[in-house]
């Protein structure tokens, strides 16, 4: 993303270190540019227009280095203080500003996430409408559902920020109300974004980030879409390097020099290796639909029916809207009707990922895989 | 400020007379092999009774004091680890000792004091009373960034294929299902003895079990299956076995998962 920010923006593009065999089969070093001026309109429509996409070899860009420059140390921070840490955006003395915003712990940083997603989501619902909506650019049934159920149903992660949140919100806070809320606010926000888009821009890109980024739709929603790549795509890695160390130390596994080499130093350090080629995505590709298929939607249920089986104990949660203590039966009945259609959906899910698979084939075109560089 | 002799003497005599059960932990006896050779043994308990006190972080509203590292709370503290710990499930040993409390100050202050046993549970959780400080628009805010994020870009192009109908009905199915797994998810957390109001800590160790299986955002929390308090959690839940069974899938797997926080996708 940054590469192709620096692209646009930047008077000589982004550049990159090019590692690469020569005919003679040594290793050789090169030094490339990158600009749009290589890219039609339609393949920056198409948001095929990556950076150093054409070149071969492994390349170690700008961007990566920016991105390294910007996100690593943010990584090396425990997750108060990073969370805390506009401070280290804004440049702010730390032991001043901590004082002040500890008291609303990680929260602060996920508000500042949330509103700026919210602004963003509107200045792109206001762009879209802008742009004149056509209703012939969608139909009502569609001809094409192989990842419908793919794309939608990974999305919806929320439990696994559930038992951090249940733990540090206040007390007064009714969970009910939030999961719902959250929900509805979700799904509105994708309808509007998804149908919107969809309606405004003929034969709209998977990779519509990519294209609003290259400045095809004009420089306001380009803006926007920087803004929104580097808030919510940016800030999200070392947030997961924080968290893989607390987990290493927290277990006990590894000392905090051993965790931060396995979970900062290694990742950040040598990604840029895996970025050419797609073994590496197809391979994230399956682990994130068969993992997060069972953590978001399975074992929350799993957990429920063998609490429900070995345990007196009774929740305080209106799971189903009024709290009445129904009988074990009826309970178990309804948690398994609900893994019932968990699995339903991510067999559906995954079968599609197959068909688009078969499809890429034979088509002898690259398999797609919606997704996202720095 | 309380009797420092009388605190003292009771303590060191109730250690003494709980010596016993220290000797019969399976883990206090692996020790002994290695490292306990008379004179030491006390000290190893000591220090591990000192340990817990210091790891055990103590509520702004109460009242504590340290004496030589060892910190002694108010009776609000032992009712809260009381409530966790008591009454003993049968199916987890580690926590089959009561909690134990002696000696008073002003008849408030007391000296919490664990078996070694319960140490070793107690170590590795973070069981303390916590105020939570996330108000409406922080657990709003961090509930819609779970849902929402890139893949929302995703979706125009999905609505062109799907069609407008199938693909709105199926945010709205998995909304609405992933809306339930969540409350389950909450409910069951609740069920955790004396976690009614989410005061415990059972965040991590619930994670372990949930994120046992997951994809390079989850793996993260899965060495936490190794905590004995997560033992103690799930032998609750009568799951034990099954993490048993997959222990090492979840250390290789968390060791693919360090490579994954940089390794987005290119398309």
């Amino acid at each position: 993303m940054i590469d192709t920010f620096l692209g646009h923006w930047s008077p000589s593009g982004s550049a990159a270190i090019n590692f690469y065999y020569n005919d003679n089969g040594n290793l050789d070093i090169d030094w490339v540019q990158w600009d749009y001026s290589i890219c039609s309109e339609q393949m920056l429509l198409d948001g095929v227009c990556l950076p150093f996409l054409q070149t071969s070899g492994i390349v170690l860009t700008a961007g990566y280095g920016l991105t390294l420059l910007i996100f690593f140390p943010m990584a090396l921070m425990d997750l108060k203080v990073r969370l805390d840490a506009t401070n280290y955006l804004f440049f702010i003395t730390r032991k001043v500003f901590i004082t002040n915003v500890r008291q609303k712990e990680n929260a602060t940083w996920q508000i500042i996430g949330f509103l700026v997603l919210l602004v963003a989501s509107v200045i792109f619902v206001i762009l879209f409408l802008m742009e004149g909506v056509h209703l012939g650019n969608i139909s009502l049934w569609g001809d094409s559902w192989d990842t419908l159920f793919g794309v939608v149903l990974f999305n919806f992660a929320l439990v696994i920020a559930v038992p951090c949140w249940l733990y540090e919100k206040e007390e007064h806070i009714d969970v009910p109300t939030i999961i719902h809320g959250s929900s509805i606010l979700s799904a509105v926000l994708y309808l509007l974004i998804g149908g919107l888009g969809a309606m405004t821009i003929p034969h709209v890109s998977p990779n519509m980030l990519e294209s609003m980024m290259s400045g095809v739709f004009g420089i306001p929603m380009q803006l926007n879409a920087s803004i929104f790549a580097f808030f919510i795509i940016g800030l999200g890695c070392p947030l997961f390097s924080v968290l893989t160390r607390m987990n290493l130390t927290g277990s006990g596994l590894f000392s905090r020099g051993t965790a931060n080499v396995l979970a900062v130093y290694l990742p950040f350090f040598s990604s840029w290796l895996f970025y050419q080629g797609d073994s590496v995505t197809q391979l994230l590709s399956w682990g994130g639909i068969i993992f997060t298929s069972v953590v978001a939607f399975i074992l929350p249920l799993w957990i429920a029916l063998h609490t429900l089986e070995s345990s007196e104990e009774q929740g305080v949660i209106a799971v189903y809207g009024s709290f009445t203590v129904s009988s074990k039966a009826t309970q178990k009945r309804r948690l398994l009707v609900l893994m019932g259609l968990s699995a339903l959906s991510i067999v559906a899910a995954i079968a599609g990922n197959f068909v688009q698979q078969a499809e890429a084939q034979e088509e002898d075109i690259p398999y797609k895989e919606e997704g996202i560089i720095f | 400020m309380p009797n420092f002799t009388q605190l003292t003497s009771t303590f060191v005599r109730e250690l003494a007379s709980n010596s016993l059960q220290y000797w019969r932990h399976p883990y206090f006896l692996s020790l002994s092999k290695h490292f306990v050779r008379h004179s030491t043994f006390l000290y190893l308990i000591l220090e591990t009774e000192i340990t817990l006190f210091t790891t055990l972080r103590t509520p702004a509203s109460s009242h504590s004091w340290t004496i030589f590292g060892t910190q002694f709370v108010t009776s609000r503290d032992i009712d809260l680890f009381s409530r966790f710990m008591s009454p003993p499930h049968e199916k987890t040993p580690l926590i089959g000792h009561a909690l134990q409390s002696t000696g008073s100050e002003n008849g408030t202050a007391s000296k919490s004091k664990f078996s070694l046993s319960h140490s070793f549970s107690a170590l590795s959780s973070s069981i303390q009373e916590h105020i939570g400080r996330i108000g409406m628009l922080g657990s709003m805010s961090i509930a819609v960034n779970s849902l929402t994020g890139p893949a929302m870009l995703n979706l125009p192009d999905t609505f062109q294929r799907s069609g407008l109908i199938p693909t709105s009905l199926t945010v709205i199915f998995v909304c609405i299902l992933s809306a339930m797994c969540c409350l389950h998810m909450a409910n069951t957390i609740s069920k955790v003895r004396g976690n009614f109001d989410f005061k415990l800590e059972v965040r991590t160790d619930t994670m372990s079990l949930v994120l046992l299986f997951c994809d390079g955002d989850s793996f993260y929390f899965s060495a936490y299956v190794f905590r004995s308090n997560t033992v103690k959690l799930l032998n609750d839940f009568g799951v034990i076995e099954v993490l048993s069974s997959h222990k090492f899938f979840s250390f290789v797997a968390l060791l693919v998962s360090t490579y994954l926080p940089l390794s987005i996708p290119r398309k």
